[in-house]
């Protein structure tokens, strides 16, 4: 049932795009064929694949850090108060602003490099990682806490068997919602500097008027966040089985 | 089972102060008792009078405002790492970990004992089956009826062999029979164990049902009877009850309970 329900709507999908692009809403839209075959030749001459190698080293290194320094600082976030009362508001603040206003600033700090996509990339997903980590810490049910406590536990060991697995649900919502931030971040970041990656490409193929490889191009960036969210998905299925 | 030891409460005293308003609470308002090794002992009292917080200055959760309560000369509040393994809480909720299987929730208080894994679990299983649960030992807490979350707790409790156990209203949530029910196993296995056991509930009956002795606290906690329930017999139930009542209410000790 749910498989011919999807079939159906990729189908659906499909010829409204066909239909899309006969009608002349603009001369340049390519079909679905065209974009398809546009695709293969871009996998099999190997340019996407050293463009994705390139935009996934971004994403791999601000979304790395995003989460080696976002998870713990939200963990301490929640468990010290006070630190979690003043950081909130500066989090608070990136996740309301529109931080690609930001970009800018970051070329000019780190100059047009994958270095600087990587800094962007970490400013759009850092403060959701961070938050969510420091909600989970929050919404822990103190009854349990006091519990372990009267079986004597010590501060390491509720941290480790309480505090830790209460807020591993909210942690992996973070991941997820912060990594569908980290490939937004990404292909503004390259759009917008274009030397390279991903964003390069779509950038050349618009150009030269090849429409067809732009839009396979960017077919296959959303393809490629969507396979990493689902993994992500999988991950956090597996890690929290216990709700099921 | 660690060596048994008499709990000494003298000139116990608690105030809190409310977080929001800075108001002070004063939840205990004097406590002077002894309890010794191997009694049984329910405590009743109006909500709120600070029966609860009676047990966190016991655990060691809490400091008192003044007095002390010691067991064997020692202090819970002030030797937090001593006491561990040698009192165990069951709680009004089962305050099983969700993430945890049943079994793996019973081993939670032997984790913190340090116990090699391989006993842990074997302990573990052990109390589970002693509870009817040992079909059970994998199933997440949601599976469970409360009736089997709450036997989960009781498992959990028992397995350090502690020499104190306590319960918090434990069973009032409880179906009658499965309440009954699950209050004489929790006697049964203590007094089997040579564990002393202290109850705190609502239910009269309950606490004319279990044990030795009612301690009857005021709000805010005093000690206003100290019923000692070999002095009964079977047909004094409803005149206890009465009295009890009555002293509740009245917040003085009902003439009756002075033999
Ligand atoms: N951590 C705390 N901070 C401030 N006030 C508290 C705290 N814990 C308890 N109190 C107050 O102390 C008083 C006694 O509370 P306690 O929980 O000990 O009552 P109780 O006898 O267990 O009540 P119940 O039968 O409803 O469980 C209450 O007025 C309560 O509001
Ligand atoms: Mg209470």
């Amino acid at each position: 049932m749910v498989i011919a329900l999807r079939t159906a709507s990729l189908v659906v999908f499909l010829l409204l795009w066909e239909w899309a692009a006969r009608v002349p809403i603009s001369f340049n839209f390519p079909t679905p064929w065209a974009t398809f075959t546009a695709l293969i030749e871009l996998v099999w001459s190997g340019a996407l694949l050293q463009a994705s190698l390139t935009s996934l080293q971004s994403l791999a290194l601000g979304f790395g850090a995003a989460v080696l320094l976002g998870v713990p600082f939200g963990l301490v976030m929640g468990v010290v108060r006070p630190i979690g009362r003043v950081a909130r508001i500066y989090l608070d603040l990136l996740i309301a602003l529109p931080t690609a206003a930001l970009i800018p600033l970051v070329i000019l700090s780190f100059g047009i490099s994958i270095l600087s996509s990587a800094v962007i990339v970490f400013v759009f997903c850092a403060p959701f990682v961070t938050m969510n980590a420091y909600g989970g810490v929050r919404d822990m049910r103190p009854r349990l806490v006091e519990m372990a406590r009267s079986f004597g536990a010590s501060w390491g060991q509720l941290f480790a068997r309480i505090v830790l697995p209460s807020a591993l649900p909210m942690i992996l919502a973070g991941l997820r919602l912060g990594l569908s931030r980290a490939f937004l971040g990404l292909i503004v970041a390259e759009l917008l500097l274009s030397p390279f990656g991903l964003g390069r490409l779509i950038m050349d193929s618009r150009s030269m008027f090849e429409h067809d490889r732009m839009f396979a191009t960017v077919l296959w960036t959303l393809l490629l966040s969507g396979a990493a969210l689902a993994g992500l998905a999988r991950l956090e299925g597996r890690l929290l089985r216990w709700r099921m | 089972m660690s060596a048994p030891a008499p709990i000494e409460v003298a000139g116990l005293r608690k105030v809190y102060r409310q977080t929001t308003t800075g108001e002070a609470v004063t939840a205990i308002q004097q406590l002077d008792f002894r309890i010794e090794p191997g009694e049984v002992v329910a405590i009743v009292g109006q909500t709120g009078c600070g029966k609860s917080t009676f047990f966190d200055i016991l655990i060691g959760l809490e400091a008192p405002t003044a007095g002390s309560i010691e067991i064997g000369g020692r202090t819970p509040y002030g030797d937090f790492d001593g006491f561990r393994g040698r009192i165990a809480t069951v709680f009004q909720q089962d305050r099983l970990l969700p993430w945890r299987s049943a079994l793996d929730n019973v081993r939670l208080g032997l984790e913190m004992l340090g116990l090699p894994e391989a006993q842990q679990v074997e302990r573990s299983r052990e109390w589970l089956a002693r509870l009817g649960l040992g079909d059970f030992l994998q199933a997440y807490p949601h599976e469970l009826s409360g009736g089997m979350r709450q036997r989960v707790a009781i498992a959990r409790a028992f397995a350090v062999q502690p020499g104190i156990l306590l319960a918090d209203e434990a069973f009032g949530h409880l179906d009658e029979v499965t309440a009954s029910q699950l209050r004489d196993e929790f006697v049964g296995l203590a007094r089997a164990n040579g564990a002393t056991a202290v109850l705190i509930t609502h239910q009269l009956e309950e606490a004319i049902g279990i044990g030795n002795r009612i301690l009857v606290f005021g709000k805010p906690a005093t000690l206003l009877a100290d019923v000692r329930l070999d002095g009964y017999g079977a047909d004094d139930t409803a005149l206890l009850r009465e009295a009890i009542q009555a002293t509740l209410q009245t917040n003085r000790i009902d003439p009756r309970l002075l033999q």
